[in-house]
């Protein structure tokens, strides 16, 4: 591996090909890191999402491990439950993962959630966050950014909030560990993965996953928007240990501006320049949140 | 599936037999297809060598210094020599320049030449080459020492030929030896370099002047063909007003007795006329030999030097003074030089007329004057031949001309590339039947190839990074321009695992299309195709 | 050992002590709290050694437990009313996943407007839900029920739902005979229970399917329902080698002389069998049906029971009321009865919302159901008798 951001990781897969995701899928990609580092000894659950198709529909499965189902809004205590049976049975090696959308976690998930991490369940609860309901044909979810067009936030009327601070909320449970990670950074999300699985307790990684159905983008540019998403802020990489310890794992080097990110995707295609700007802005101002909390001058 | 309990009750199915989804060739989905195509990076498109150099550098990565040589040679057999003195035109367009700094290419190149001269076993190697054509060698001669001379004759020999090389000085190596200033190119590299040749089986022999000691006449009986690579050394001195005095040499001239060791101190005042290189090392080596004072005056500005930067801040270094927009005049003196005269001209560029600029006069003392104003080929020796510019003798005579002597005054990878070129052409007239395969020598770009462009790179895939101490690392930094260079960037970001085998072959079975890998593909070597090519 | 007094949660909680639950999770509700807060004590005394886990909803609740169960751990959890109802969706999905979850629901009415009272419109609500329902009439029925639950749902994978009126029978004393646990022990399967995985095994369980897959799981299912009668019969002969004590899938008394029959579930069967044993002398000869299980409906059970050319006359008792229907119990019974040589009157009498049944009452029904042929295919309606 050339060094790049890539990072080095296992060639063997735990994923296979052929399965249904949209061609440039990034939750796809997502859970192909997730599974290289996590599929040996782990089972995982999966609430209705786009992920529920993708693991196969019967008789085909894509991943190479056990992938349990369960209702949309119960992945967090489907998780908990599982494991706990699982050490009632004696096997109190087998990790589960729980890998829930951004509805899954943000919206419907999010009471199940909160009892999980406040019980801090011994499990690893993934968001892969593609930013809105896809799996239904890209309805709006509180994870939708701010300006975003969706079914149910049709232009003019684009969504006029703010995404949910899923980081804040599940830190405020302090847990053992949480995260963000996105797909432009394997060797990153590799390593939280690897962490998460060497911590007990409960333990949140929240990945930004490009869409390019649901977010109007061209298929290439999925690894490229995340990429962006982290340089120009929009999506810093950070941990949180205990609730409390804030750690910035990567600091760009020059902050390129938001549009960037923005202009590619036509989900954000009704946007002017006022609204650009407050994206910015706000952009600006959480970058600053977290730099006092990660205590990095920048 | 149905199992019974301990009690004998049927149980009902739990398990789903499932298959994986293997079973479903997602490939039917695509309407492009990725493929890869190599294409000319910008370091190789700039070189004179046209020297691919991402796939040595790929080798240098891993620490595979042998397959770095074995690619290197076929475009440079001397990176040695390069490695010291060319002027590194490809990192001025290294790609990675536009992301931190460019790529130390030169010093890895250097790297793999130290690494053959500390490799090379003189005592394993037979004279010849081996394979080829052993007991019928057509023979060649070749006139002139110099980098075109000696890449010619490396490659004749590796393609089966036997090589005498005529040298008119008693040292080989043409400008190497007597041109180049020995801080920047170490002699017992090249001294290296020509045991290394001559234990290969080519034959060199100095104090043998063509033209005088032994005819081209004789040259052309005696052998299937000859080359001249005699350089463009003899420097062109101006007509001056009151210039005939013996303290006036060229450049070169002043060079070679100094590494001949026929000037041994120099002293007082010295004035050098001219902005090339050969000006430049001139003022330099006269400063460094002891004179008092250095001018150098170049008729136009600074930027307009054709001096490598490099050379022009090492002189600086060296206390050379720089005196731009001035012309030579004058020079004042009877039978000794005491001054020179010379005027002001306005800021011009390259090409443009000199516009004098009236009642700018001055002078300068001067003890000793160096004048660096041009270079002839020393093809006009030969004066009743006249060449094409790929250097094939017009009248069909089995004679070639090659490095400054068919171009001018140029550079030392210029020489090479050219000595290479003949080859290839040489080899022609040698073995005409023969398909000469580029195996172990590169033939030139024919211009049609795709360049790399900026875009079709990837650069943020990489963290800025200053460059390394260690080869391996700095060969880390390369983006590979136009190469498949295996980094695997398009398997690790398939959503579809579609990029399979140990040499990321596109699945086409399962690849959706999305075109991924060609977004992120660090080298720009993939690209998409409207054809679904094969597969589901 | 000894008989003891206690109440249908307390005995419920013994049972689910006894028959060594791995996992139990649960919310609060009245009127089901002090099941779930005697595990608890238990739990936390030592003498539970399963899991006891506090989530905080009923939906995290049985999601919890199809975790568990998932994994193939005994679970067990306990609700009402509101806490079922949020737990609908998850109820389809564990019986769907043919999970062997036991659960108990103790009636209580569905809001709005809030009560307390024991309809049952809350368990009738999710009888498609494809859990097996048993509606218990006294508190040694709920202890006996539950047990006998764990080995049923082990051996059939399919879930199961032990009803009993709130208050009636949650908070009512009684005395019961405790089960020795070794007598649990032969009877249970020995835990765990089969997981619905293997670690090592690369599988999805219960991913999308298609209409002609899903098709065949339903029909499974149906078929697998189909059985539970037969299996139910099965193991109570084992229950009663076990425990001395029977459970029948549901109970006739008097049936072969009556004229007129009451049928009713859980509690208000225990009232009606009362009336029956009070009432002497009277012109109609009074019998009784007890419906227990009620899914899947014992349907030759109750035919056979009902078969006797002396019936003249049915009155149904519901305290549920499928509005612009009528009760459930009554729509389920006529279904039944289609087909079958009964050719008399099937009369409702509804008790919606949670009434409570007096023998006055009764009187009244029986009186109207004579003077006034014409009451059937009306509803009588308690509150109106009150
Ligand atoms: C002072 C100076 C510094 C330079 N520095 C650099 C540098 O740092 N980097 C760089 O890339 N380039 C440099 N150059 C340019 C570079 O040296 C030349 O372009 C290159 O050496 C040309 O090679 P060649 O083989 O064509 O000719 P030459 O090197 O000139 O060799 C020609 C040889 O032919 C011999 N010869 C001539 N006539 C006859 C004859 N009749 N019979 C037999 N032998 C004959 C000569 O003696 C000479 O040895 C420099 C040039 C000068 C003058
Ligand atoms: C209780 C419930 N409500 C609604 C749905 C329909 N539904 C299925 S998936 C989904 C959206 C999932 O969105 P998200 O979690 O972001 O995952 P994505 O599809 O974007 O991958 C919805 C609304 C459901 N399955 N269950
Ligand atoms: S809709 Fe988006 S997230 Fe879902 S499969 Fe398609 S690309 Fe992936
Ligand atoms: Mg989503």
């Amino acid at each position: 591996m050339i060094n790049t951001l890539v990072g080095d990781f296992s060639r063997e897969e735990f994923m296979l090909s052929g399965h249904n995701a949209c061609s440039g899928c990034g939750p796809a990609i997502a859970m192909r890191f997730i599974m290289k580092v996590a599929a040996s000894g782990a089972v995982v659950v999966i609430p209705a999402s786009c992920w529920s198709i993708i693991s196969g529909v019967v008789p085909l499965r894509s991943l190479k491990t056990v992938v349990l189902h369960c209702p949309f809004p119960a992945a967090a205590a489907t998780g908990g439950g599982i494991k706990k049976g699982l050490e009632a049975v004696g096997d109190s090696r087998t990790q589960v993962i729980v890998l829930a959308g951004d509805g899954g976690t943000f919206d419907i998930g999010l009471q199940g959630i909160s009892g999980a991490a406040e019980r801090n369940e011994d499990i690893i609860f993934i968001c892969y966050d593609n930013e809105a309901y896809m799996n239904t044909g890209t309805q709006k979810s509180s994870a939708t950014p701010y300006g975003s067009y969706s079914a149910t936030t049709p232009a003019p009327k684009v969504k006029s909030d703010p995404k949910k601070d899923i980081m804040e909320i599940v830190a405020a449970h302090r847990v053992p560990y949480a995260a963000t990670a996105t797909i432009a950074f394997p060797g990153d999300l590799s390593q939280k993965i690897q962490r998460a699985l060497e911590t007990k307790g409960f333990r949140f990684i929240h990945i930004l996953t490009p869409c390019p159905e649901g977010w109007g983008s061209p298929a290439d540019i999925t690894v490229k928007l995340s990429r962006l998403a982290v340089l120009t802020r929009l999506f810093p990489l950070y941990e949180i240990k205990n609730g409390a310890e804030y750690k910035l794992n990567f600091l760009p080097e020059d902050y390129l501006p938001v549009n960037e990110y923005l202009k590619p995707q036509k989900r954000f295609a009704s946007l002017d320049k006022l609204q650009i700007e407050h994206i910015q802005e706000s952009v600006e101002n959480h970058w600053k949140e977290l730099c006092c909390k990660t205590g990095t001058r920048k | 599936m149905r199992t019974l309990d301990k009690d004998g009750y049927a149980l009902p199915p739990v398990y789903q037999e499932t298959v994986p989804t293997t079973e479903n060739k997602t490939g039917l989905w695509r309407f492009l297809t990725p493929i890869r195509r190599e294409k000319i990076s910008p370091c190789r498109k700039s070189c004179p060598l046209e020297n691919n150099i991402p796939r040595w550098i790929n080798e240098v990565k891993e620490g595979n210094w042998g397959k770095a040589w074995s690619v290197m040679k076929k475009y440079n057999p001397f990176p040695a020599i390069t490695g010291h003195v060319c002027y590194r035109f490809c990192e001025d367009e290294c790609s990675r320049g536009f992301l931190d700094e460019a790529v130390h290419i030169g010093e890895m190149e250097k790297k793999i030449g130290l690494w053959r001269h500390r490799n090379y076993k003189f005592s394993e190697t037979k004279p010849g080459n081996a394979e080829a054509n052993e007991g019928k060698k057509p023979e060649v001669a070749i006139a002139g020492s110099g980098p075109a001379g000696l890449s010619c004759a490396y490659y004749l020999n590796v393609l089966g030929a036997k090589v005498t090389i005529l040298e008119k000085m008693s040292q080989a190596g043409g400008l190497l030896a007597t041109g180049i200033p020995e801080y920047r190119l170490p002699r017992d590299i090249l001294q290296k370099e020509l045991d290394i040749l001559q234990s290969e089986g080519i034959i060199i022999k100095t104090g043998l002047k063509v033209g005088k000691d032994i005819t081209l006449n004789d040259l052309r009986k005696n052998y299937a063909a000859v080359l001249l690579a005699v350089g463009a050394q003899e420097s062109k001195l101006p007509q001056i007003a009151g210039d005939a005095v013996s303290e006036v040499a060229g450049a070169v001239e002043f060079l070679r007795d100094i590494h001949l060791n026929k000037i041994k101190k120099v002293q007082g005042q010295i004035v050098v006329i001219g902005g090339g290189n050969a000006a430049v090392d001139a003022a330099c080596m006269a400063k460094l030999q002891g004179a008092d004072k250095v001018t150098l005056l170049y008729r136009r500005t600074r930027e307009e030097m054709p001096a490598h930067s490099d050379e022009v801040n090492a002189a600086r270094e060296a206390g050379v003074d720089f005196v731009f927009c001035a012309v030579l005049q004058e020079i004042i003196g009877g039978e000794k030089i005491q001054k020179i005269r010379a005027c002001r001209a306005a800021p011009s560029r390259r090409g443009e007329r000199l516009q004098i600029l009236a009642e700018t006069a001055f002078d300068l003392d001067c003890d000793f004057l160096i004048m660096a104003v041009g270079q002839e080929s020393g093809l006009s020796r030969f004066s009743s031949l006249s060449f094409s510019a790929d250097g094939i003798a017009e009248n069909g005579a089995a004679v070639f001309a090659a490095g400054d002597a068919l171009s001018g005054p140029a550079t030392v990878a210029d020489a090479i590339f050219s000595g290479r070129k003949a080859a290839l052409l040489l080899a022609g007239i040698l073995w005409p039947e023969k398909n000469i395969s580029n195996l172990s020598v590169a033939s030139s770009l024919n211009g049609n190839e795709p360049i790399v462009e900026l875009e079709h790179l990837n650069p943020r895939l990489f963290l800025r990074q200053g460059r390394f101490n260690t080869a391996e690392d700095e060969a880390g930094r390369c983006f590979g321009c136009g190469i498949c260079n295996n980094c695997g960037v398009c398997w690790a970001f398939c959503p579809d695992l579609a990029v399979g085998g140990s040499d990321f072959e596109i699945l086409l079975d399962y690849c959706k299309g999305c075109g991924i890998c060609v977004r992120e593909c660090p080298t720009g070597v993939l690209e998409m195709e409207e054809v679904s090519s094969g597969g589901a | 050992m000894g008989r003891k007094l206690m109440n249908g949660n307390q005995a419920a909680a013994l049972a689910v002590k006894y028959s060594r639950v791995q996992v139990v999770c649960a919310y609060p509700i009245t009127p089901q709290t002090s099941l779930v807060e005697n595990i608890a004590q238990m739990w936390a005394g030592g003498e539970f050694p399963g899991e006891y886990v506090s989530v905080e909803s009923e939906y995290s609740a049985l999601s919890y437990l199809i975790g568990a169960s998932y994994s193939g751990a005994r679970t067990f959890t306990a609700t009402s009313c509101q806490g079922l109802a949020y737990m609908h969706e998850l109820l389809h999905w564990a019986a769907g996943a043919r999970l062997p979850i036991v659960l108990v629901n103790v009636n209580r009415a569905l809001g709005a407007p809030w009560s307390l009272e024991p309809d049952q419109l809350d368990s009738l609500s999710q009888r498609d839900t494809g859990w097996i329902q048993f509606y218990c009439a006294d508190v040694q029925e709920i202890m006996d029920t539950l047990i006998f639950s764990f080995r049923l749902v082990e051996q059939t994978r399919i879930p199961c739902m032990v009803v009993y009126d709130g208050f009636v029978l949650s908070h009512t004393y009684e005395v019961v005979e405790p089960p020795l646990q070794e007598q649990v022990d032969h009877f249970l399967l020995s835990p765990p229970s089969r997981a619905a995985f293997h670690t090592d095994k690369p599988q999805t369980i219960q991913a999308v399917t298609d209409s002609r897959y899903l098709s065949r799981v339903l029909q499974e299912r149906h078929l697998s329902m189909l059985k539970i009668p037969g299996i139910v019969k099965e193991l109570d002969h084992k229950f009663q080698e076990i425990f001395a004590r029977s459970y029948p899938l549901a109970e006739g008394t008097n049936l072969e002389t009556a004229d007129t029959v009451i049928v009713a579930a859980g509690s208000l069967a225990q009232t009606v069998k009362s009336f029956l044993n009070t009432v002497e002398d009277r012109k109609e000869k009074l019998g009784l049906l007890r419906l227990r299980l009620f899914r899947p409906l014992p349907k030759d059970e109750i035919a056979s029971l009902l078969s006797g050319d002396n019936i003249k006359k049915i009155v149904v008792i519901d305290r549920n009321v499928s509005a612009g229907v009528g009760g459930i119990f009554a729509q389920e019974l006529r279904a039944l009865l289609q087909g079958i040589p009964y050719r008399g009157k099937i009369f409702e009498f509804n008790l919606a919302g949670g009434i409570d049944l007096t023998p006055a009452m009764m009187e009244k029904v029986l009186q109207a159901i004579s003077e006034d042929p014409g009451s059937e295919g009306k509803i009588i309606w308690g509150v109106d008798l009150q």
